[in-house]
């Protein structure tokens, strides 16, 4: 994934072996998960893989890997704290 | 801008920017050509192109699409004392906790009647999106002889946006009167190609330049 960031989540065993399901927080505190396979994990960090693209002071818009099942868009705003350097 | 029309009926003017006349499904000679110029990545490549004296029914290209496997792995949903709330958070790793994994044996898996289970295509289907170049997108659909036994392969979620990169979930549900077997890298579904209209815009870049998150200025 080119220019990823770590976003900070949870994961565990998906639906197929080969797929994780994760579990992160956006900005607004609302939690929301996806499932995707381990190229956009860090697991030894909990990091999901995200593209920034965009940022107001301590807001980033970051674009997920994959479509979150609680919001219609993979594009989803979250903490400036919850994103770290891979 | 120079347009094309296709002036089929003279109640109706279809009207397209002239880049491209119109949007089509591809033959499986366009499918094969868009592997050769990488519009299209199929992995593993179906094979073979053409049918041969020795095994005709062994080509997975029709006319107008091409034929998908299913992987060896089936996940069927528990029931359970619950409900699915996608306006909570976690339903991804609440559905993968409540769900059984089967290995599909060389045997066969019996579905039984009126199961969900999900599925996935073996291949893995790549339709990039590159700058400047028309894209592609997909559908899947179900095959005749799978129908005519009542099997669903997908109900809801069939197309396959421009960009994905990936296995396709297979939703599948046994809507006949008695069991189905399914075994792995049986051809379970087709794949129909379509070309897209204009560049789609869902890279980043789209992004480049604003200065606040969408949605929160």
């Amino acid at each position: 994934m080119k220019d990823a960031v770590g976003l900070r989540c949870t994961f565990g065993a998906g639906m197929f072996p080969a797929e994780y399901a994760v579990e992160t927080m956006t900005a607004d505190g609302k939690r929301i998960s996806l499932f995707t396979s381990d190229e956009f994990l860090s697991k030894e960090r909990n990091l999901l893989m995200v593209n920034i693209i965009g940022r107001a002071q301590d807001i980033f818009l970051v674009r997920l890997p994959g479509y979150p099942l609680e919001v219609s868009s993979r594009f989803v705003n979250v903490n400036a704290a919850d994103i770290v350097e891979l | 801008m120079r347009q094309t029309s296709l002036n089929c009926d003279p109640f109706f003017d279809f009207s397209f920017p002239d880049t491209h006349a119109a949007a089509v499904i591809l033959s499986n000679t366009a499918i094969q050509k868009a592997i050769d110029d990488g519009r299209l990545e199929i992995a593993p490549e179906p094979r073979p192109r053409h049918p041969t004296p020795e095994d005709p029914d062994l080509c997975p290209y029709n006319t107008t699409s091409v034929d998908l496997r299913l992987g060896e792995t089936i996940s069927v949903p528990k029931a359970g004392p619950y409900a699915y709330d996608l306006r909570k958070g976690g339903l991804a790793p609440f559905l993968s906790d409540n769900c059984k994994h089967f290995e599909i044996t060389p045997n066969g898996y019996s579905l039984a009647p009126n199961t969900f289970a999900l599925g996935s295509t073996l291949e893995r289907i790549k339709l990039p999106i590159r700058p400047g170049k028309q894209s592609l997108a997909a559908r899947i659909e179900g095959k005749s002889s799978f129908a005519r036994c009542g099997l669903l392969v997908h109900f809801t979620a069939p197309t396959v946006h421009a960009g994905w990169d990936g296995t396709l979930t297979l939703e599948m549900k046994n809507l006949g009167v008695c069991a189905i077997t399914l075994y792995p890298e049986m051809p379970i579904c087709q794949l129909i190609l379509e070309e897209v209209l204009g560049e789609p815009t869902s890279n980043p870049s789209q992004f480049h330049g604003q200065t606040t998150p969408a949605g929160t200025s």
